[in-house]
């Protein structure tokens, strides 16, 4: 009598594995590379300037990619895909921030945001301007800022991705657009002075 | 010069989407200081995201190809599915180490009397003759044999659910 060699695929729930192929079903390889290429860019430039770090910023956007199609809601539309994805980047930035010996996010010291670290810096022209003033402001402000802005989100998909209340986001997005206003106008007079 | 929340903001928020500001909004912000912060911070960020955009095309070569991203999460969700099959295995293997040192420290317990004497006994076998060695030891013995026993099978079991893993 011949016996067939078991699996743990053979041993695993049948509802798993329909659950699994449901997902490879709603998106395969290629509409993920589809959405990969159209939202890659904009996320890495969001963790590399919110975090100031651009090889911080490939593994999060790696990991950020991987976890995506672990819980992919392709079937909810590519907008809502693109803010899941934001989201998780943003928990992934938050995650790594608490993991040393900072509790708060808003207790981090400012100092330690240094301007992204380009891989081809002069072809940042915005950073001499940007870079010392964003390293002035705090994390928050500078996820706020720049979904709002860089990114043209509205207050209710910046509150989907931060899990900030949405009613809070107007005051924060007002207090942090005014101190970095006023950043980038004292850069900008300082580099007038020392050119 | 005070900042306040400016009814247009949102107008100009939605031009500057669409390009350089012109006619009635390019007057406005020279005198509302609200709508001149929000027009140098969005300008500033979106510049910013343009030139970020333009250098991470290094992507390709340090996180890899969305093939390989691709299948980097399917052998991480099989991975996750396997551990949630194993899992109620893994926890009757520890169900069972458990029950196996539970079972010898009672019987450690049970039998500390007859133990201590066994281990006096040997402590002063020397002045005893071997065959009152021989009748107040084989308990002790068979009792050391039983969990040896108990003990070496556990281990098997343990390393053949380790070596199905």
């Amino acid at each position: 009598m011949k016996i067939n060699p078991m699996t743990w695929e053979d041993v695993l729930p049948k509802s798993e594995i329909g659950a699994a192929e449901s997902i490879e079903m709603a998106m395969d390889d290629q509409a993920f590379t589809a959405f990969y290429e159209r939202t890659s860019r904009p996320v890495w430039a969001y963790l590399a300037r919110v975090s100031g770090n651009s090889a911080l910023a490939d593994d999060l956007l790696q990991e950020s990619y991987l976890r995506f199609l672990g819980a992919a809601r392709w079937g909810e539309g590519e907008d809502q895909c693109r803010r899941y994805l934001f989201r998780i980047a943003t928990n992934l930035l938050r995650d790594h921030w608490r993991r040393p010996k900072h509790s708060n996010l808003d207790d981090l010291p400012e100092e330690a945001w240094g301007i992204v670290e380009s891989r081809d810096s002069e072809r940042l022209d915005s950073q001499s301007i940007l870079g010392p003033a964003l390293v002035r402001m705090k994390p928050r402000e500078r996820q706020l800022l720049w979904l709002a802005y860089a990114e043209g989100c509205s207050h209710r998909e910046i509150a989907e991705i931060t899990g900030l209340a949405s009613a809070s986001i107007r005051l924060l997005l007002f207090r942090a657009k005014q101190k970095m206003a006023r950043f980038l106008r004292q850069t900008e007079v300082l580099g007038r002075r020392n050119p | 010069m005070k900042s306040y929340f400016c009814s247009r903001q949102r107008e100009i928020a939605s031009a500057l989407q669409a390009g350089p500001l012109s006619g009635p909004l390019a007057a406005h912000i020279e005198i509302c200081p609200a709508c001149s912060d929000l027009v140098l911070v969005a300008q500033t960020l979106r510049q910013a995201r343009q030139e970020s955009m333009q250098t991470a095309h290094h992507l390709g070569t340090s996180i890899g190809s969305p093939s390989v991203l691709w299948w980097k999460a399917q052998v991480r969700r099989r991975n996750a599915a396997l551990e949630k099959a194993t899992r109620p295995t893994v926890v009757m293997e520890k169900i069972a180490l458990a029950t196996i040192l539970a079972v010898v420290i009672c019987l450690i317990l049970l039998w500390k009397e007859t133990i201590l004497g066994w281990l006096i006994g040997i402590s002063s076998a020397g002045s005893a003759s071997w065959d009152s060695f021989g009748e107040r030891a084989w308990f002790p013995l068979l009792l050391a044999a039983g969990l040896g026993t108990i003990v070496l099978f556990g281990g098997l079991v343990v390393r053949a659910f380790r070596v199905k893993e």
